[in-house]
């Protein structure tokens, strides 16, 4: 094949003086012969604000197409809502090298060690930005030094409604016992009740913390669509849907905290596909979009919001558990 | 069999499901005959987008090849199973390799491929340019791409001063 090829290219040698200049002359330049959606694609592929704000420098016309795109990724160092800078601290600073990036949520920028970066400066560079993911170094809630516990979580914000689902579980230590080291076997059935777990009300805060430090962006930037926050380590997913309005959560935290609706499943411990054992995984959700309880719709279909919040493989640990017969569902 | 008549006014012969990972010549042998010319697409171009569609097309119809067969039976336990090509780590490998080409003849490709509606190679090319994008400075796009620099020094500075929070730390 390869040989047919090449006497294809001999034979034609001289037919190949007719391709374009660009074969002869470096002076070309290659975009210029580029169709326009080509080249819109090009940035929106490469998506990441650093880039696409080197890109603005190029020329007239990278700027041009560099302005426009339509989702933008920010990869902050840290981020700070401004009033903690003025105020007392809410976030806690933590150790940075100098020079690293911190993005302000907020148009004021100041001077420190750090390089702070106002997002304004970022945002309004790109006119036509409908969608914004922010993307933390490292998640909020620490818990590598836990023994292996494992926390995952996603809240989704609209406008007049909202949902969650956080997933828990301990990497099992004596995987071919059915039950977890030092659980009371007589705790599980009717008796087991769900204590509410500090972890729960730690990833609902920090959810609510995104959401309140993003409150400004929002005000400021009506033509956003969604706002996704996410961390480095896959711990929580925070995501803003805008499309129904910038009436984002007005909700306290305590709502969420003292919420009567949510469904709880938990198993003493779990198997998965893989070789994984989890020792008492526990799921968590909450929908208010639908007048359903969450349990009612979950039997249909593996494309439910809750399973797409996971990743692998907690994705199927989950699917797992709302498929298995549930243990305990109670109100709070 | 598929004849292809680049503009240059050279002749490929080319197998159906190689010619018909091309939507539009899928769509033009289907109500036309089968002598399909490229005008617009040189020789020098046109062998390559074969040789990538004669590879995607061979992936797509047929099983998996030894070693990509064996690297799906490492990951899945069951049945040996057709694979996308999306999916498929050996023509991804493939596609890697097909990519390292200098601009010139990348955007020559990607120019071909979306005349000829190849998505998947189009898709393929965008992604390997804006690749070539990231983590350079604007300087080094405009050498890469021989773009140039129509910015006043004034209006240049005041880019870089506004924009200093998208450059490494200086």
């Amino acid at each position: 094949m390869a040989d047919e090829e090449k006497t294809e290219i001999d034979h034609h040698s001289d037919a190949d003086e007719k391709i374009p200049a660009d074969e002869e002359t470096d002076a070309i330049d290659y975009f210029e012969f580029l169709p326009e959606d080509l080249i819109h694609k090009i940035f929106s592929l490469i998506g990441d604000a650093e880039v696409l704000g080197r890109c603005l420098l190029v020329s007239r016309r990278f700027k041009s197409f560099a302005q426009i795109v339509p989702a933008v990724t920010v990869r902050a160092d840290f981020i700070q809502p401004t009033w903690s800078l003025t105020r007392r601290r809410v976030l806690n600073t933590p150790l940075l090298p100098v020079n690293s990036k911190v993005f302000l949520l907020d148009r004021v920028t100041s001077y420190s060690p750090f390089q702070r970066i106002s997002m304004h400066q970022v945002l309004t560079n790109f006119k036509k930005i409908k969608r914004l993911h922010l993307e933390l170094p490292v998640s909020e809630i620490n818990v590598l030094d836990g023994g292996g516990l494992i926390l995952k979580w996603k809240v989704e914000i609209q406008s007049s409604a909202d949902r969650f689902a956080i997933f828990t579980a301990t990497e099992s230590s004596n995987p071919d016992d059915p039950y977890p080291i030092g659980l009371d076997l007589e705790a599980y059935g009717n008796d087991r009740k769900w204590k509410g777990e500090a972890w729960f009300f730690t990833a609902l805060a920090a959810a609510w913390a995104r959401n309140h430090c993003l409150s400004k962006i929002v005000a400021d930037y009506p033509a956003l669509e969604t706002i996704l926050v996410t961390d480095a380590n896959g711990q929580g997913v925070l995501a803003l849907d805008l499309k129904q309005g910038p009436n984002v959560f007005k909700n306290s935290l305590t709502t969420w905290l003292t919420s009567k609706d949510i469904t709880v499943w938990i198993l003493p411990k779990l198997k998965l596909p893989g070789g994984m054992v989890l020792d008492e995984p526990i799921l968590i959700a909450r929908d208010t979009s639908t007048a359903d309880t969450v349990d009612l719709s979950i039997r249909n279909g593996d494309n439910h919001w809750i399973l797409n919040s996971f990743e692998e493989p907690f994705r199927t640990a989950v699917n797992m558990m709302m498929q298995s017969e549930l243990l305990f569902i109670e109100e709070l | 069999m598929i004849k292809l008549v680049s503009g240059d006014g050279a002749e490929f012969e080319v197998e159906e499901e190689v010619a018909f990972q091309s939507k539009i010549i899928k769509d033009i042998v289907a109500d036309a005959d089968d002598v399909i010319p490229l005008p617009t697409v040189s020789s020098k171009v046109l062998i390559q987008v074969i040789e990538y569609c004669r590879k995607h097309a061979a992936v797509n119809s047929f099983p998996l090849s030894p070693s990509s067969s064996a690297a799906a039976a490492a990951s899945s336990s069951s049945s040996i199973s057709y694979s996308k090509p999306v999916s498929d780590p050996a023509l991804r490998a493939w596609d890697n390799e097909f990519v390292k080409l200098n601009n010139s003849s990348l955007f020559d490709i990607v120019i071909a491929a979306n005349y000829l509606d190849i998505e998947e190679l189009v898709d393929l090319v965008l992604e390997t340019v804006a690749d070539r994008i990231k983590g350079k400075q604007a300087q080094e796009i405009r050498r890469q791409f021989n773009i140039e620099n129509d910015f006043t020094p004034e209006e240049e500075e005041a880019l870089r001063r506004e924009n200093s929070w998208a450059f490494q730390n200086n």
